[in-house]
């Protein structure tokens, strides 16, 4: 998996919180996480991939920065429901963004949300996913990636 | 499209043969009914010969009664005779030439004045009444003639004579006369009677052939049509049924490009739609491939469309022999799928009607062969880590490669520890790259070029991203992927070790016994060889000696960490302690450089080591002036006599005598590492350096540290 490449999905998320009224996303230093041990918050949204690169894609956010977020856009209802929607939402803009910068490459599936840290079937133990911290105001979200080569 | 009349010959004939009967009706009704006219002028013209024939006696009976009332009164009566002589004659040439054409065919006075065509009577009964009237007529219309021929006037008695004679031969005659025209009449009537009645039974029986005919017609081809259908339904079912089973994707495209109206079930699941039939083509490509892809297979298949083209020649230009598709899912996103396209003409009588499409969903094939095409440099990446690694000392290999695994855990626990500043940063930029350092000197000492070459592309993007003005997170990718990489190929490694170990598990120097070897001594003779091939490079002449090694028993932990700060002070000893062997020669030295390395347990449980050169010692005006040119100090600063200042300056990340960074030093980095290791252990560096004559390294490590690590 190039730089390049995990980049795309970086900038997914990143372009996501560019729609933030303060558009206060920072990246956090890129760390190497075991599957057998994944990083998970209270909410994932996940794009599973296959074609060259197999693997998933996942975002994983905890309830109170889904909630503060959804109030920054405006949206008072901070229901479960909506919150999510809302992780649903940011792994659907990861997902379009690499849809148009990888299209040829990979087959990227439609985003599912669940609570807590993807199946094994998503993340297969013996190998290692790139962990993206995203801060944003007080709270860190992540974009975790496991793709194999 | 050419009519198979041989299909259709029954139905042909039958209504050949329905048209024909209905044509012979019609005929035979037109000839009977005009026949039938004809003969009602003959029955007419018949019924008046009856009239002119009592007319002729009333006018006979009328003149002679006239005669004898003039006879007896005297009274001029010629006028009045004239006037009934005329019409007698008038009646009488009227009756004859009716007889006339009654019995030979001819032309007679008409009803309506003008004349009227008789045919000669046919039927023997009015043959033979004409044949008797003749002959009763042919006395009295000579009488009648002489009549109109005597002189009224002159000759008087004579005209009487013959009027008083043919008043008695009509009153003789007259019934018989009248009876037989009767007959005449009547046997006209029953001819045309007969007719009427052949003209109802050929007009009954042609209607009933015609209705016969038309029943044939209708039940049995009603039965040949459901025949024809059940076949047709049938076929169509089969047809169906391929169509609704077949795996490919099937259908016809017409020379407008447009799909035929049935396609196969596949189809729909392919393409991710239903509403395929009639489509155009074009349509059907549209947004799921390429633009280019697209106008490329619509000239394709208008070049299969010319005749003049020969199909094999053209099959090689097929665009979509494989092409990946993308389908538009329902809730915006994508399916992708790789698609086989193959096109066969379908010929008629000489002519391309169609295009026949096949469509088979290869992704699976194409995706195998990806598979099949990493997993091929897979193992051509691991024959040649394989290549790498077999020629290193096995326990040493293990060692490193132990070592590898903390680094590299540190490395990640060094990402993992978030920074907010530009300092934080660079401070976790500096540690990474201390530890990496480290392990490019163990991967360079025993000779692992791989390892220590991806080790300096590390190095090189840390520094990259040292000199980065502004520094985010994100910068800090490059370095993760570089991890992952380093830390799946000595997974690789231990797997082909542990592999080959499985082989080897009765041998001594195996690996799995090494791995499980504890307290052991390690021989250094690997620091002998790292010397001779940095010294080499720089043309230098190198001898190490090791002592005190031996005389300590040391964890693997305790043992690595050891081996890890040789390495550093080696190197560093080599590249900036001992001379080239001209320089030693002119200052006077022997050629060869000698670097001494002690172990020695010190009464207070530390472990010390001990580096020692007999190069050029420390250059104090070289240190300064790298140090100004980085900016590390100002030019105002004394530092003379400030030995503090200048170890520590030597320490610095960012410091190097050298101009240009290589592979064994110029990043000022090594000594910051060897820092970092004895720093994080609790220990310390002192230095000694007398110039010209050499520098010693003292690294004390409490024992603590060691346990723990010995524990670890």
């Amino acid at each position: 998996m190039t730089e390049d490449k995990l980049q795309i999905f970086i900038d997914g998320v990143v372009r996501y919180f560019e729609h933030t009224a303060d558009n206060d996303m920072r990246v956090g230093t890129p760390y190497l996480a075991s599957n057998a041990d994944p990083i998970s918050m209270d909410y994932t949204g996940i794009i599973g991939i296959s074609g060259n690169n197999k693997g998933c894609v996942y975002f994983t956010a905890p309830k109170i920065m889904l909630k503060h977020l959804m109030m920054s856009l405006g949206e008072p209802d901070t229901s479960e429901a909506n919150m999510i929607d809302l992780v649903g939402e940011v792994a659907n803009t990861i997902s379009g963004n690499a849809r148009r910068e990888l299209g040829k490459d990979f087959m990227i599936s439609v985003p599912v949300v669940v609570s807590g840290a993807p199946s094994k079937i998503h993340l297969p133990s013996e190998m290692r996913s790139y962990v993206v911290p995203a801060v944003w105001r007080s709270y860190s979200a992540a974009v975790v990636i496991c793709l194999q080569a | 499209m050419k009519l198979d009349y041989g299909k259709y010959r029954g139905i042909i004939v039958s209504i050949a043969l329905f048209l024909l009967l209905d044509a012979s009706v019609m005929s035979l009704n037109f000839y009977i009914s005009y026949e039938i006219s004809e003969d009602a002028v003959g029955v007419n013209i018949a019924g008046r010969q009856r009239m002119l024939s009592q007319r002729m006696m009333k006018s006979l009976l009328d003149m002679r009664s006239v005669l004898v009332a003039s006879e007896s009164e005297g009274a001029d009566i010629t006028s009045v005779l004239n006037s009934a002589l005329k019409e007698l004659d008038a009646t009488v040439n009227m009756f004859h030439a009716t007889l006339i054409a009654f019995d030979e065919g001819g032309l007679a006075p008409g009803a309506e004045g003008g004349e009227v065509l008789l045919k000669p009577a046919g039927s023997g009964a009015s043959v033979a009444a004409l044949h008797e009237a003749k002959q009763i007529w042919a006395p009295f219309y000579k009488q009648l003639n002489a009549l109109q021929k005597t002189n009224l006037t002159a000759e008087s008695q004579i005209f009487l004579a013959q009027l008083n004679t043919a008043v008695a031969y009509g009153r003789e005659y007259n019934l018989t006369l009248l009876k037989l025209m009767n007959q005449l009449t009547g046997e006209l009537e029953n001819v045309a009677s007969s007719k009427a009645s052949r003209l109802r039974w050929i007009q009954t029986a042609g209607i009933s052939l015609a209705i016969i005919n038309f029943f044939i017609i209708m039940f049995h081809f009603l039965r040949q049509l459901r025949d024809s259908d059940r076949h047709i339904e049938v076929a169509r079912g089969e047809t169906q049924e391929i169509l609704d089973t077949v795996n490919e994707g099937l259908f016809l495209i017409d020379k407008e490009q447009r799909i035929g109206e049935q396609c196969s079930k596949a189809l729909a699941d392919m393409f991710g739609r239903r509403d395929i039939a009639g489509k155009s083509f074009n349509d059907l490509l549209s947004g799921i491939v390429s633009e280019k892809d697209r106008a490329t297979a619509t000239s394709y298949i208008g070049l299969l469309f010319d005749l003049r083209k020969k199909q094999k020649l053209i099959g090689d230009l097929n665009p979509l022999r494989q092409v990946e598709i993308y389908i538009p899912q329902a809730d915006g996103s994508y399916v992708n799928k790789y698609l086989s396209f193959s096109f066969s003409r379908v010929m008629s009588e000489g002519n391309i009607i169609h295009i026949l499409v096949t469509v088979v969903d290869v992704s699976k094939q194409v995706l195998l062969a990806g598979e099949l095409d990493v997993a091929r440099a897979q193992g051509q990446e691991q024959l040649a880590l394989l290549s790498t690694v077999l020629q290193a000392d096995s326990d040493m290999l293990n060692m490193f490669l132990k070592n590898s695994v903390s680094s590299f855990a540190k490395i990640n626990e060094i990402l993992k520890h978030q920074a907010k500043s530009v300092p934080q940063y660079i401070d976790k930029a500096n540690q990474i790259f201390a530890l990496v350092h480290n392990y490019k000197g163990e991967a360079s000492a025993l000779n692992l070029g791989r390892f220590s070459s991806q080790a300096h592309e590390f190095e090189e993007q840390i520094i990259a991203l040292k000199n980065r003005s502004e520094l985010t997170g994100n910068d800090f990718l490059g370095l993760a992927v570089i991890l992952n990489k380093l830390i799946a190929e000595t997974e690789s490694i231990q797997d082909l070790l542990s592999k080959v170990a499985s082989f080897r598990s009765n041998t001594k120097t195996s690996v799995a016994t090494l791995a499980a070897n504890n307290g052991d001594y390690l021989s250094f003779s690997h620091l002998q060889m790292l010397a001779t091939k940095i010294s080499e490079r720089q043309g230098k002449e190198v001898e190490v000696v090791c002592t005190g090694f031996n005389d300590v028993a040391l964890g693997d932990e305790a043992q690595s960490t050891l081996n890890g700060l040789a390495v550093q002070l080696v190197r560093n000893a080599v590249s900036h302690g001992i001379e080239t062997c001209s320089s030693r020669i002119l200052a006077g030295k022997r050629p060869q450089g000698e670097i001494n390395l002690r172990i020695a347990k010190r009464n207070n449980g530390d472990l010390q080591l001990v580096c020692e050169d007999d190069g050029s010692g420390l250059n104090r005006e070289a240190i300064l002036r790298a140090a100004l040119e980085r900016g590390l100090i100002s030019g105002e600063e004394d530092l003379e006599g400030d030995d503090r200042r200048l170890a520590e300056l030597i320490f610095h990340p960012d410091f190097s005598t050298r101009d240009a960074a290589d592979e064994d030093a110029g990043r000022g980095m090594g000594l910051f590492a060897l820092r970092q290791t004895v720093r994080e252990m609790g220990g310390k560096i002192a230095i000694n350096s007398r110039n010209g004559r050499g520098a010693r390294f003292v690294v004390s490590i409490p024992v603590t540290a060691l346990q723990m690590n010995v524990a670890v």
